[in-house]
């Protein structure tokens, strides 16, 4: 089921030029995992920053369900309808792995009690592979992977459509990496989410369903 | 609710650079609510210094100028000798016009001491012991022609001067003939000079508490078989006085005099002590000023009431005459005003500084916050609910801050006080609602500096932005 297009979409950041983005066109569907690569500069990122309403278009348009999303409330957009994990993380350092993942579940406007906002927290974390002991540490007494398992933890834990995740192996060895892609390969095929991940690794795009390479001239599937 | 949650749980797990702002605010709290409390403090004792300090004054001749203006005459006897005989005549000031002048904003209060013969059908005069082999002649009630004969002149102008003028003239011949005794009326017995001086002295019952009492002496009560709890009735010296005013006697006292006191005419016919209202509403003739003692709000009001005075009416030959010096008071109040400014200054320095502190840790926060904006943000959170997270944050820890230093400065202020203030007079040191609501009034407006900080990163920046920057 297509889920998410862009169309004609042009990105030129503010006090320069030349564009970053030029005349994009792309379409997602439900149940697969797509994988955008490129090289460095070539606005990998800058595209999942559109894509996840964290940014706009200088011309053409996101539609997420057949709607623009610079005509939908965007805060809500990014609480619900998708989850983003970014490339460092971002996660609240001084907080436990586990506030971090009940924080997304509250700001998507999750209204259980606390104690069931955290049991669901806690299985998503496991399903991620962090126990329960880990799930209560502060998120800077972990890891580099066991905060990317975070970091995803938190993105899917409100059940979004979307799920896209900026260099998620980047950081990271080979057998975590691995592991992190069976991750995202499980939330889009048992999971039906639509994962769009972008990455420089060869790795990691081999999970992928379908795999969009970036660059300055145009975009093609490969 | 969650966001209240999370504001609460932010205070623990920032609480490094929590604990440097609360600190920050105590201090400053503290700084603002003892300084403001000392400030009053000092205000308070100067107050009370102002309110116990009586600046009483009196009007007086002013000798100096009315000899210079009207130097005495010298007048040779038939035996050679001379007297100097002055060459004024003031007019007596009467109650009226002490009323008027007591009339002033600059005045605290005014104590009087006022007196009228009164006749009575049932009273009459105590007979004095000196004088027991003669008999006792009163000029009371006498025609001219009898006053003539009994100074031994020829004219009115001659009975006059004999008389010390001619107001005293009008009052001889306008008084009763069976003239009882005089009705001394006062505001405060500790102004009745004979009552303090002890040559009166109260032995039994109590000193008239309201309007329509009197005390008599014992002397008095014996010749007229008075006693306590008797009622007398008395009427003005005047012939024109008709009004009877029935006096309750609440006590007796006893009369210590010397044999010059003893030969006065007010001594002679004996004082009846009342109320100042009894005697000022009896609507008698001749009521005399004995005493009158203005005292004054403050010893600044002085030059102010004197100035008063004389646009009021009262002779260039008069002047305000002061029971106690001006700079006795401000002896006692000029170091208690220093520290009251000096406090005052500190306040608004603390203020101030305390402010500034805020804002610069508030500032040197905002690249922390920036980063919990962006990443609140980046997750959905919309730009309002972040923004009353950090000020909730900010007024918990400024509720904190006030409560504390509301503990501390009623620790120190009693300690602090005493080292500045050598004599509080008594004066309370606890925090006055004033304080508190200062010190409150500060942690809002601490609060609102550092929350303004909070909101205005929240407000300006994208959360891709700030995610790139610190990235």
């Amino acid at each position: 089921m297509k889920l998410l297009k862009l169309k004609s979409v042009s990105y030129i950041y503010k006090g320069t030029t030349k564009p970053v983005l030029n005349n994009i066109n792309m379409e997602f569907k439900t149940e697969k995992l797509y994988a955008i690569t490129g090289k460095s500069g070539v606005g990998k990122t800058t595209l999942l920053s559109l894509i996840s309403g964290l940014d706009t278009a200088t011309e053409g348009s996101v539609i997420y369900r057949n709607e623009d999303i610079a005509t939908l409330n965007r805060d809500r957009y990014r609480a619900s309808n998708i989850g983003v994990v970014f490339q460092s993380y971002n996660l609240l350092t001084n907080a436990t792995a586990l506030d971090n993942v009940v924080l997304s579940m509250n700001i998507s406007g999750n209204k259980d009690k606390t104690s069931e906002k955290k049991q669901m927290a806690l299985e998503v974390l496991n399903r991620v592979g962090i126990d329960s002991e880990k799930a209560k540490r502060k998120v800077l007494k972990l890891s580099g992977g066991e905060q990317q398992r975070v970091a995803i933890a938190r993105a899917i834990v409100h059940n979004p459509d979307i799920i896209i995740a900026d260099e998620p192996t980047g950081n990271l060895d080979s057998s975590t990496e691995r592991s992190i892609m069976k991750i995202f390969e499980r939330l889009a095929h048992e999971d039906k989410k639509c994962v769009i991940i972008v990455t420089h690794s060869a790795t990691a795009a081999e999970y992928a369903d379908e795999v969009f390479e970036l660059n300055h001239e145009k975009t093609h599937k490969c | 609710m969650y966001i209240i949650k999370n504001s609460l749980k932010n205070l623990v797990r920032n609480k490094g650079r929590n604990f440097i702002i609360l600190f920050v605010a105590f201090l400053t709290l503290t700084s603002v609510t003892l300084s403001f409390a000392i400030w009053k403090i000092s205000d308070s004792s100067i107050q009370r210094y102002k309110d116990s300090f009586f600046m009483d004054a009196t009007i007086d001749y002013d000798w100096e100028k009315l000899e210079k203006d009207f130097p005495p005459t010298e007048i040779v006897n038939e035996d050679g000798s001379v007297t100097q005989e002055s060459s004024f005549e003031l007019e007596e000031l009467t109650l009226k016009d002490y009323q008027k002048f007591s009339h002033s904003n600059c005045l605290k209060s005014t104590q009087f001491v006022i007196s009228a013969q009164f006749a009575s059908e049932n009273l009459t005069p105590v007979p004095n012991n000196l004088h027991k082999n003669q008999e006792i002649v009163s000029i009371d009630g006498m025609t001219l022609e009898e006053l003539m004969k009994f100074f031994h002149v020829n004219t009115r102008e001659e009975v006059v001067k004999e008389l010390g003028g001619e107001t005293e003239l009008k009052k001889v011949l306008d008084t009763k003939d069976d003239t009882a005794g005089s009705l001394v009326g006062y505001t405060d017995i500790s102004y009745v000079e004979e009552f303090v001086n002890k040559e009166k002295n109260l032995t039994q019952g109590h000193f008239p508490e309201k309007d329509g009492e009197c005390i008599v002496s014992s002397k008095y009560a014996e010749h007229n078989k008075l006693k306590i709890g008797d009622t007398i009735e008395v009427s003005g010296p005047s012939k024109s006085d008709t009004k009877i005013i029935p006096l309750k006697i609440t006590g007796i006292y006893e009369a210590s005099l010397s044999e010059t006191m003893a030969e006065a005419w007010g001594e002679f016919y004996g004082s009846v002590y009342t109320t100042y209202d009894t005697v000022a509403d009896s609507d008698f003739h001749w009521i005399s000023p004995i005493r009158v003692v203005f005292q004054l709000k403050d010893p600044d009001s002085a030059e102010r009431f004197e100035k008063e005075l004389y646009q009021k009416g009262m002779s260039e030959y008069r002047f305000l005459s002061y029971a106690n010096e001006k700079s006795e008071y401000q002896k006692n109040t000029e170091p208690l005003k220093n520290i009251s400014h000096i406090a005052e200054i500190f306040t608004l320095c603390a203020v101030v500084i305390g402010s500034a502190m805020i804002l610069l840790i508030s500032l040197l926060n905002v690249r922390e916050r920036k980063y919990e904006v962006g990443v609140l943000r980046a997750m959905g959170m919309k730009k309002s609910a972040v923004a009353v997270e950090f000020v909730f944050e900010t007024l918990v820890m400024m509720v904190v801050g006030f409560v504390l230093s509301i503990l501390a400065s009623t620790l120190l202020s009693q300690p602090i006080a005493d080292v500045l203030i050598e004599n509080l007079n008594g004066a309370s040191t606890n925090l006055s609602p004033a304080a508190i609501l200062l010190c409150g009034l500060t942690a809002l407006g601490l609060s609102v500096i550092s929350g303004l900080c909070s909101v205005f990163t929240v407000m300006r920046h994208e959360p891709m932005k700030i995610l790139s920057e610190r990235n």
